[in-house]
């Protein structure tokens, strides 16, 4: 007889062995075993997506197995959120709400689908507007959803202007939203000089600086 | 006094020119898209000339930025439409807009918009494709990823651009043509995404990609080499981050070191600039040595990348390359060249051309890491480039 514990460490295993297959179905186990899906959520889906995070961080794996891991994440949170209650769903509400998209211009978003898929799977409701998008779709979005963040990714020396304009349009239009940019070309002094309110290097560092923002607000 | 080509080939060839060949990658793609520097250069030609194709016009585009820039080489001579694509696309500026017309014969003519790009750059538009969920197989691979062959590629005139640049400039200076990388090719050709997870989902039938996008840039860079060029330019962006080094020796070095082969063997030079990497993927970044292009060129150290030229320099020599692949500076084209001071600049540009007289023994050509941007002025670039003269020269 497999215990819970076994079953959420051979999800949580399953993530960061990139093994969809066996995360669809240990998800399935889950339910059909009765197991808290909030708990297989929380200690196996999450646990196993950020330590390929932090494997992601120190150079052990690289983009091609974190992309397949955050899928498999992906496709077990599938599985397991419908099974919430209501009650359950409450306990979830999301940590934060971001909308994030790459900017006008820009048609790189790699880094900005890991960035959104790693902010999901650490409990924020993610609105993914998409790439080469304007600065009033930026806006337009985080009016709608009420955004609690907005990342604008910018890969290109050309485009991370753009991320100047955002910011500019956020705060001219008095909303309280924080601004968080990435990308390849952008750093902590980019972020002071466009008026951003922080810079993430990497999936790790924006889904703690998300979280700091948070908190602050 | 040695031609631009001449010191280029010295650098590659022997070692230690009279003068550090002064280049800048990208140019006439990076440079074309800021206004300002187009202003400069295109003389009130308007900016669709690009988009048309105006062969003679876009030389003479060329030949004014050389005029004010002086660089060693002549970048991008690379492949255009054919003779019948630009013969049946004509521009059409109206007050209202401008149009790209198609007016093939015998066909219903129909025209689209098009759109001078905005000053922050030019607008990319290409579509985010998955062909995963097409190309399964091998036989997939065979039918849809079409290979032409050299003497079409000519016949066609997609080798005219590149033939006007050599005419026009081949004997000063040296002419290098950008080819695509067949690991970037490939996955490229598939989608960025769907590719990405090929590596670890499908990598055999990723390779069977990689080879045959090589079998493809190989009867480019055969026609290249038929028209006269001088070198070969590629790109690799599937690199640092993105793949581990075993991804890339397995899935990648096979199919690149094939066409370096190929165009050493017509007599060209290789330049292979892989983007991403820095002293955290040692191992792939020796796995690329390895491969032994003509020229190395590694972007400047930013995103968390250290991609120290000294560094480099060392790498080379622990590996005893040093007389046989070319190193590239890379200067920091946002830190140091659009905004660092004055005393920054000319500190940085000495201690690239030290390491790369001194350090590496002579084995060098100076460039950017990346290409120079938009938000630099013209005057400031003349600086840099006047810089790269003063110190390179040889001093006796």
């Amino acid at each position: 007889m497999v215990s819970e514990e076994e079953i959420l460490d051979e999800l949580k295993n399953a993530v960061a062995n990139y093994d969809e297959e066996s995360v669809k179905r240990l998800a399935n186990k889950v339910i059909e075993k009765g197991i808290d899906p909030l708990r297989a959520i929380q200690d196996g889906l999450v646990k196993g997506i950020n330590k390929v995070g932090e494997k992601f961080g120190t150079k052990e794996i690289f983009l091609s197995e974190l992309m397949v891991a955050a899928e498999a994440c992906l496709a077990g949170m599938n599985l397991l959120k419908p099974q919430l209650t209501s009650l359950r769903r409450t306990h979830l509400k999301p940590v934060g709400k971001v909308v994030i998209g790459t900017v006008y211009g820009d048609i790189h978003f790699i880094g900005k689908n890991l960035v959104a898929t790693m902010l999901e799977a650490n409990g924020f409701e993610v609105y993914d507007i998409g790439e080469d998008q304007s600065v009033e779709a930026f806006v337009n979005k985080a009016e709608e959803v009420g955004a609690d963040i907005v990342g604008a990714s910018a890969l290109t020396t050309t485009t991370r202007l753009e991320q100047r304009k955002i910011v500019k349009a956020f705060r001219e239009k008095g909303l309280k939203t924080k601004i968080i940019i990435g990308g390849a070309v952008v750093d902590d002094a980019w972020a002071e000089t466009v008026g951003a309110d922080g810079y993430a290097k990497n999936l790790q560092e924006a889904v703690i600086l998300a979280k700091q923002l948070i908190d602050q607000a | 006094m040695m031609t631009g080509k001449e010191r280029i080939l010295a650098a590659f060839e022997e070692g230690s020119p009279e003068d550090i060949p002064n280049v800048l990658n990208y140019a006439n793609l990076a440079l074309w898209r800021g206004p300002h520097f187009w202003d400069e250069f295109a003389e009130s030609k308007p900016w669709w000339i690009k988009n048309a194709w105006d062969i003679a016009k876009l030389q003479e585009v060329e030949e004014t930025m050389q005029k004010k820039l002086n660089m060693d080489w002549i970048w991008g001579a690379s492949l255009c439409p054919s003779r019948e694509w630009r013969k049946n696309h004509i521009v059409v500026p109206t007050a209202r807009a401008v149009y790209m017309r198609d007016i093939t014969p015998g066909a219903e003519v129909w025209q689209y918009i098009i759109e001078e790009p905005p000053p922050e750059g030019i607008h990319a538009t290409y579509p985010n494709i998955d062909l995963s969920v097409v190309i399964k197989t091998k036989e997939d691979v065979e039918k849809y990823v079409y290979v032409r062959k050299t003497e079409t590629i000519i016949e066609e005139g997609r080798t005219d651009w590149v033939e006007a640049l050599v005419k026009k400039f081949g004997d000063e200076k040296f002419i290098l043509s950008e080819i695509e990388s067949p690991l970037e090719a490939a996955c490229d050709f598939v989608g960025p995404m769907p590719s990405i997870k090929l590596f670890v989902k499908n990598p055999t039938l990723l390779k069977q990609l990689v080879d045959r996008k090589a079998d493809a840039i190989i009867e480019e860079i055969k026609a290249h080499a038929k028209i006269g060029v001088d070198g070969i330019w590629a790109w690799e962006w599937y690199t640092g981050e993105v793949i581990s080094p075993a991804q890339f020796e397995t899935i990648g070095k096979p199919a690149i070191q094939r066409c370096i082969h190929v165009a050493q063997q017509l007599g060209l030079k290789y330049i292979f600039y892989p983007t991403g990497v820095g002293k955290d993927w040692q191992a792939g970044f020796e796995s690329m040595l390895d491969m032994k292009p003509d020229g190395i060129h590694l972007e400047e150290s930013k995103k968390g990348f250290d991609a120290d030229l000294s560094w480099q320099a060392d790498v080379l020599k622990a590996q005893g390359l040093q007389d046989e692949i070319t190193l590239f500076g890379n200067v920091d084209s946002i830190n140091i060249v659009q905004e660092g001071t004055k005393e920054e600049l000319e500190r940085e540009v000495k201690r690239q051309i030290d390491i790369g007289r001194e350090e590496y023994d002579g084995r060098f050509i100076m460039d950017v890491g990346s290409p120079i941007t938009p938000e630099t002025s013209l005057e400031r670039l003349i600086e840099y480039m006047n810089l790269v003269r003063k110190h390179g020269r040889k001093m006796h």
